[in-house]
């Protein structure tokens, strides 16, 4: 029986291998990874990174990953009743949910009051950059739909969304109540994928236009049709499923929308396109250069709020990296930016989103030259917190140092913004030109 | 490199045996050498040369102490013997201990005011706790007198680098193996024993060890205080299995290897979850470090035949040791204090305990001693002291389950299952789960068994290939040790 045993263990480990030599490897495409591998090769053994790509390559080109992924997705949610994958919980009648959007624990009010100050500076900031700016959070499905999944572990990410709602400021577009008033939540989500589908986006889309003009969302300009989606969780337990759910888009007067470069308004068919530009003169017309930045939850937006703009610049900012993004903002009059639940609460917010409003709009806010002594008695004034804004003479570009404070060491150009805080860094003035703005901060 | 990683599973290993068994018997020492320098090098590159340091240094110093035994050069013998100590001591101290020593003298060197010592941090070479006992053992063995010095470097090099036990063990003492490096048979019946032994701790360190983690790095992972009783009760016994079958899956895979090879190495564990006293305990888990302690360190000082009070001192002192040889923080230190008082107490208390025989109370000795054992691993598992101590308040007390963190919120069916089968298994007769009692059972128990046996041991197996595959392992904790 000894042998036998050997037997099966040699072949095991010998196949794999030889089949992998000679070339018997799953297509790249069809491994269900999400890395394109390139085979190292004998010229770069001298690279220290070199066994690594050997390592990476064997992992993603062995053959029959797909089906041990198969398999061991197969005993995971047979044997086990359980998830294959630790980043999904499967929760009941079919609903997956993306763990990174459950919450562990339920926050304490503090937490929330400081996004709230943060909020309050970005209002500030773009308030003094004489923009007019909205944000909303799009609250993650596990606080949306009706499967409470077992062991309440779904009730922290219902108790943070509403906590975080109660402190955000004024340039909020609260979307909580109308998703809780809705007659069916279960149908605004994919049941196997991560975001809100078409239903969802176009909920949120009507509180966004009645905030910025109240009475303007046209029911009768919803087309309705449906649309087939893969969906990502399904694709994250080996179990991939394409939902079919309704799509719904805004139509005036039988106008598709078009971008400005002639492509086609829908998103979710090209998403490497991460920035659109559309003119709609002919629709309701919200007047000047909107831009909307946005998330994954944003994508089936894109062609519900477009038509409301006379001019409109939809930017997925996933694919940008903040200096970017503020380049393509900086030209806004009006500024809508929509992050996901679990971007605020996560941690892992683009904040501090002021910083980042400062860099989009720093040519707009006026500083003033000061002098050393002025430079002295603001960082002495433990009521002012300052943003760098270092203009790096060379490439003349910008960066933004938030207020935890970066080591700089090249000539440059400062702005201090004077929001609020503590100054946590003091620089030389005789090497730098030092500019302000006195930006005052709505009290919470 | 990793045993689990699938270029070791399907390219190194098939291609080092395929090697072994065609080149000729006079060639296969120097062929195993080079693998296991490939197999070292692949993970740590150039810290490849400290293994070269040290085999060096050993292989020399063996044949003066040698010579100087054979010319009754006592001087010399010593000499050379503290040699070996100084380099290997001094080696293991600067890459495992400097940074921890340069950290303590700057936390006091800030407390006082007279600033810190500018220090860039030193790398940690794998295995090198292991392999540089291995090197002292030669010398030591020499020494005593207990062994041969090999006449080739080759040879030594091989019985120092050895890649199934190169970076965690089993410590093999020089002595136990010395004739088998000049000479050994690799047989069909021992290479079939020797894969049996392999997929039992393949299956035990991807299958039981690796889903069990996630359970105690999650509840590890946030701070104590915000733990409930049962999360708390949760990750430490989801510890104490993962480091078991994690630690002793590694020396199966070891054992096995060797054994493909024609090596028969020591036992490292032998159910210590069943012990009924610490000093039972420390009889089966991690025997070879234990044998090592004993042998090189505590038999030297005076060993049991000196008077109690100094017996007491040099267990004291070998468990601290021992403590501190896992890694360099002052929770290992706790940690071997914990067991080198426990250890005390049963000695001081009831010689029977020590002897792990007294007839009476077996349940409750052996539940007693697992729980101190667990209440140990703690401090073994905590980032530092005050972790430990929080975590253990959490273990006793903990907060109500509204005002706590849910680390274990999204750990899934699947963890839990297997640390609940895990669990029951440690009361199971040894014969079934140890790893040697269960490849015998392939040759030795009745048909029905066997087949039963063959067929698990092969399910078990291709499953934990399939997580290799797949990808949902972990690298080995014993390499940070």
């Amino acid at each position: 029986m000894n042998r036998l045993v050997a037997i099966v263990f040699l072949l095991a480990i010998t196949v794999p291998g030889v089949l992998l030599i000679s070339g018997h490897s799953p297509p790249t495409s069809d491994a269900p990874t999400d890395e394109v591998v390139v085979s190292p090769t004998m010229a770069d053994v001298l690279d220290a990174t070199w066994f690594d790509s050997v390592d990476a390559m064997v992992e993603r080109r062995i053959p029959m990953l797909d089906v041990a992924v198969a398999v061991d997705s197969r005993v995971s949610r047979t044997v086990f009743a359980d998830s294959p994958n630790p980043e999904v919980t499967i929760g009941a009648e079919g609903w997956l949910f993306d763990n990174e959007s459950l919450d562990r624990a339920c926050l304490s009010g503090q937490y929330f009051a400081a996004i709230g100050d943060e909020m309050r500076r970005a209002d500030a900031v773009a308030a003094a950059a004489g923009i007019e700016f909205l944000y909303w959070v799009a609250p993650d499905k596990a606080a949306v739909v009706s499967d409470e999944l077992s062991g309440g572990r779904s009730a922290c990410t219902k108790a943070n969304v509403a906590a975080l709602d109660e402190h955000l400021t004024s340039a909020a577009v609260s979307l909580l109540p109308a998703f809780a008033d809705h007659a069916d939540p279960d149908t605004l989500f994919y049941r196997t994928d991560t975001h809100w589908n078409d239903s969802g986006g176009l909920v949120a889309s009507r509180q966004i236009i009645e905030r910025l003009a109240p009475g303007l969302w046209d029911e009768h300009a919803v087309v309705y049709g449906s649309r087939s989606y893969d969906t990502d969780l399904s694709r994250l337990i080996s179990d991939a499923k394409t939902e079919v759910v309704t799509a719904a888009s805004v139509v005036f007067d039988g106008i598709p929308l078009i971008s400005v470069d002639g492509s086609s308004a829908d998103p979710m068919g090209d998403m490497s396109r991460s920035v659109r530009s559309f003119e709609f003169p002919d629709g309701p017309a919200i007047e000047g250069q909107t831009v909307v930045a946005y998330d994954s939850f944003g994508l089936p937006q894109v062609d519900d709020l477009a038509p409301y703009f006379a001019s409109s610049t939809f930017v997925y900012t996933p694919h940008f990296d903040e200096d970017e993004a503020a380049a393509v903002v900086g030209s806004a009059d009006r500024l809508l930016w929509g992050r996901v639940q679990r971007k605020f609460i996560g941690g892992d917010l683009e904040l501090p989103v002021s910083s980042w409003l400062v860099e989009a709009f720093v040519d707009r806010l006026d500083p003033v030259r000061i002098d050393s002594a002025e430079l002295t008695r603001i960082e002495m004034d433990p009521s002012i917190e300052i943003y760098l804004v270092v203009r790096d003479l060379r490439s003349d570009g910008d960066h933004v140092f938030p207020p935890s404070g970066t080591i700089f060491d090249d000539k440059s150009r400062v702005h201090a913004l004077r929001v609020r805080g503590d100054l946590e860094f003091g620089f030389d003035p005789d090497h730098f030109e030092v500019e302000r703005v006195d930006i005052p901060v709505q009290e919470s | 490199m990793v045993f689990t990683s699938p270029t070791f599973l399907f390219l190194f290993l098939p291609a080092v045996l395929l090697g072994s068994f065609v080149i000729p018997s006079r060639w296969r020492n120097g062929w195993l050498l080079l693998s296991s320098l490939i197999f070292y090098f692949w993970g740590s590159g150039v810290l490849v040369l400290l293994l070269v340091v040290s085999t060096i240094t050993d292989f020399s110093l063996g044949r003066v102490v040698a010579r100087a035994s054979e010319q009754g050069n006592e001087r010399r013998k010593r000499a050379a013997i503290s040699g070996s100590v100084l380099v290997n001591l001094g080696l293991l101290g600067y890459f495992k201990y400097a940074n921890f020593l340069v950290e303590q003298l700057n936390s006091v060197g800030r407390d006082l005011g007279i600033g810190e010592i500018a220090w860039t941090s030193v790398t940690l070479p794998i295995g090198i706790s292991f392999y540089t006992f291995q090197t002292m053992s030669y010398t030591l063995d020499l020494a005593r007198g207990r062994a041969t010095p090999l006449d080739r470097i080759v040879d030594f090099g091989l019985y120092v680098s050895f890649f199934p036990q190169l970076v965690a063990g089993p410590i093999v003492r020089y002595h136990e193996i010395s004739e088998q490096i000049v000479e050994r048979r690799v047989a069909m019946d021992g290479f079939s024993a020797g894969a049996g032994r392999f997929m039992v701790g393949l299956s035990k360190k991807v299958i039981v060890a690796d889903q069990v983690a996630v359970i105690a790095d999650r509840a590890f992972a946030v701070d104590a205080v915000a733990l409930t009783s049962t999360d708390a009760w949760l990750g430490i016994l989801a510890y104490t299995i993962q480091i078991y079958f994690d630690f002793s899956g590694y020396s199966d895979m070891a054992i096995g290897l060797g054994q493909m090879f024609g090596f028969t190495f020591p036992e490292n564990f032998r159910r210590p979850y069943s012990a009924v006293s610490i000093t039972d305990f420390w009889r089966r888990w991690h025997i070879t470090l234990s044998n090592w302690f004993r042998d090189y360190l505590f038999i030297p000082l005076g060993g049991s035949r000196v008077e109690p009070r100094r017996v007491y001192a040099n267990l004291m002192a070998v468990f601290v040791i021992t403590g501190l040889w896992h890694g360099a923080n002052w929770t290992f230190v706790v940690w071997g204090l914990f067991h080198g008082v426990l250890l005390l107490a049963e000695r001081v208390l009831d010689q029977r305990w020590v002897e792990g025989d007294a007839p009476s109370f077996v349940p409750i000795r052996r539940a007693g001693t697992f729980f101190l054992v667990v209440i140990g691993w703690v401090f073994f598992r905590a980032t530092d002291i005050g972790h430990a101590f929080s975590y253990l308040r959490a273990m006793f007390g903990g907060v109500r389950a509204e005002q706590a963190a849910d680390p274990l919120l999204t750990v899934g069916n699947t963890p839990l299952v297997v640390l609940a089968l895990a669990l029951l298994t440690l009361g199971v007769s040894g014969r079934w789960v140890t790893g040697p009692r269960a490849v015998e059972m392939l040759e030795r128990g009745a048909p029905p068994l066997r087949v039963a046996s063959a067929l698990a041991l092969v399910t078990a197996f291709s499953y934990a290939l399939i997580l290799v595959i797949s990808g949902t392992f972990s690298p080995f904790l014993y390499f940070q040790f």
